[in-house]
């Protein structure tokens, strides 16, 4: 519009040199209204300018959307939640304490409640990168979330897993493996037939990959294939072995067996003049190893002079076969055959790798014995990572037992999973991390509220450093934890009433 | 109450108001206002929360408030449930 492009030069201008007369105003006006000029410059700018305004808004009509056709969201089944466990969740959102948004997610699914609206774009972004959390998201968004997810292509997931197949067969690397985890986790057998059907035409890296996935719900089931698989490469065919030795019925496993049955047994003999009854464990090492355990991924030579070739072989076997083994064998509860083993030096040798097939085969009953009955060796070596694959209340008890021995890696393990720690072990923990006040920062407290308790809350102050220049930052550190640990006490007051 | 202040003072920027039984939808990469006359006007480019406003109508009319002029307007909140929530 010309005349007001003149309006705007004008002003800029100034009305002494270049004032706003009836003239430029466009014939449309000026038909219409009675307007003259006056001696007053400014007073005629406001005045013709407004007039002007008008006449522009007055062309300004607004959209014609009547064409448009828009959805609306199914009424939702469940309830949405508390106002005070949205403002927790808003709080969570801003300040993005992840560990705590877990926690919330899963006391609103336990409470069957839907979170807020207005939340749910947030929590739909977050599901797109942490996709740990995304089923229990989508849970929480309810009918307004699915409504939501199919308006916007980012957060339609149900789409993206309808066609599982595409994906696999189009997908990039990161996005088939998520795939082939997320089915193995929840449909094992399914998995395995996803990556039977492009086995053959895999890469090697994947191959190696994939298998690494099939580790998850592993079992007889995928015996028949892994066994048929002829592979070329050394990497994928090392993997391949891993697998198959990873289950207890595999015929590597059953050969590992034989040759044990054949090489440690127990050897009953008297000691002082015939007056007390021995019993140890006896090894024979000079048994012949057939070249079939050594295709299996068997080392033949030893790298450690301390230990022979064969005490080497005999190690590895040891560690690959299911510790229950040796109840069968030896007739005896893992108790004994543990002190059996560590009895002497000879035989001592062999426990870490009882301990691996332990952890490798989750055999809490003699994880849980190696931890009560090994000795020194054996909880210097595979102490920390025989309590890690203990159930979560055995791994609590036991962490509190050697949280003194071995604190900073048992509360590295510790943190690493969800479940929430009994008070004395929150208070061990506490104990020490307060003290190494530069080791755990408040990063660390804030990742760590999972596990703490909020009873912590009241004891906080009881952790006071006893040097001088860490009291300043356990104080610091400790408002922090105390700050998550009241919003955690939030989550779960807002979600009981 | 909208042209009243732009009576007043025709050279605003922008006027505020209150509306009711509008229903935000997003079409391409443009938010909009549709009033159930099949009027409507623009939300500006510059409003990040139109997934929000989304949201909290769930493809329902709202009352909203905003500000703007001629095509453009900016909610600034809106009502549900006899609850305001307002687009920081």
């Amino acid at each position: 519009m010309k005349v007001w492009e003149t309006i705007v030069n004008n002003a800029m201008l100034g009305t002494t040199k270049l004032p706003l007369r009836v003239a430029d105003l466009p014939a449309a006006i000026t038909e219409q209204v009675e307007v003259s000029d006056t001696p007053d410059a400014e007073e005629d700018f406001l005045r013709l300018g407004s007039l002007v305004y008008q006449y522009r808004q007055s062309g300004c009509v607004p959209l014609d959307l009547r064409s448009a056709v828009l959805s609306a969201a199914e009424a939702e089944i469940k309830p949405y939640c508390h106002t005070g466990a949205t403002a927790v969740l808003l709080t969570i959102l801003s300040e993005e304490h992840y560990a705590l948004l877990k926690l919330w997610l899963t006391q609103c699914e336990l409470a069957h409640k839907c979170a807020e609206p207005e939340c749910m774009p947030a929590l739909l972004d977050i599901s797109v990168g942490k996709k740990e959390l995304r089923s229990l998201i989508l849970s929480v968004c309810g009918k307004r979330g699915e409504w939501l997810g199919r308006l916007n292509p980012q957060w339609n997931f149900s789409a993206l897993e309808a066609d599982a197949q595409t994906l696999w067969q189009t997908g990039r690397a990161e996005e088939r493996k998520d795939l082939l985890k997320s089915l193995r986790a929840q449909q094992p057998a399914a998995a395995l037939e996803l990556l039977q059907s492009s086995w053959d035409t895999e890469g090697a890296n994947e191959k190696v990959s994939f298998l690494e996935i099939l580790t998850t719900g592993l079992s007889e089931h995928d015996l028949v294939w892994l066994e048929g698989l002829k592979e070329k490469g050394q990497k994928v065919n090392n993997a391949l072995q891993d697998l198959i030795k990873r289950i207890p019925t595999s015929q590597p496993v059953q050969g590992y067996r034989a040759l044990l049955k054949e090489a440690v047994n127990v050897k009953n003999s008297k000691a002082l003049l015939g007056m007390l009854a021995k019993t140890t464990i006896e090894v024979h090492e000079k048994i012949a190893f057939p070249d079939g355990i050594f295709k299996s991924g068997i080392e033949k030579l030893s790298s450690d002079k301390q230990v022979s070739d064969a005490q080497y072989i005999l190690i590895q076997l040891i560690a690959s076969v299911p510790p229950s083994f040796w109840n069968d064998h030896l007739k005896e509860t893992p108790e004994t055959v543990i002190k059996l083993f560590q009895k002497e030096k000879k035989t001592a040798l062999y426990v870490p790798a009882l301990a691996l097939a332990a952890v490798k085969f989750r055999d809490i009953v003699w994880t849980q014995a190696l931890v009560d009955h090994g000795d020194e060796e054996i909880l210097e070596s595979a102490l920390v990572s025989l309590i890690e694959s203990l159930p979560a209340k055995d791994r609590d008890r036991y962490a509190l037992r050697f949280i003194k021995k071995r604190p900073q890696e048992l509360i590295n393990m510790l943190t690493a999973f969800d479940d929430e720690w009994g008070n004395d072990l929150a208070k061990a923990v506490l104990s020490f991390t307060s003290q190494e006040v530069y080791a755990y920062n408040k990063t660390f407290y804030r990742a760590a509220v999972k596990n703490i308790p909020v009873t912590m809350l009241t004891e906080l102050e009881s952790f006071m450093p006893s040097e001088e220049q860490k009291k300043a930052y356990w104080r610091n550190q400790s408002h922090e934890l105390s700050g998550v640990l009241t919003l955690k006490q939030q989550i779960l007051h807002s979600f009981s009433r | 109450v909208a042209s009243e202040i732009l009576r007043v003072n025709p050279l605003l920027d922008s006027v505020p108001v209150v509306v009711e039984n509008v229903t935000p939808f997003k079409e391409g990469n443009r938010w909009l206002l549709k009033d159930e006359e099949g009027n409507g006007v623009f939300i500006p480019a510059t409003f990040q929360q139109g997934w929000q406003l989304m949201a909290l109508s769930g493809g329902e009319p709202l009352k909203i408030f905003a500000t703007g002029k001629d095509q453009d307007f900016e909610p600034f909140g809106v009502w549900v449930n006899n609850r305001y929530t307002f687009f920081a």
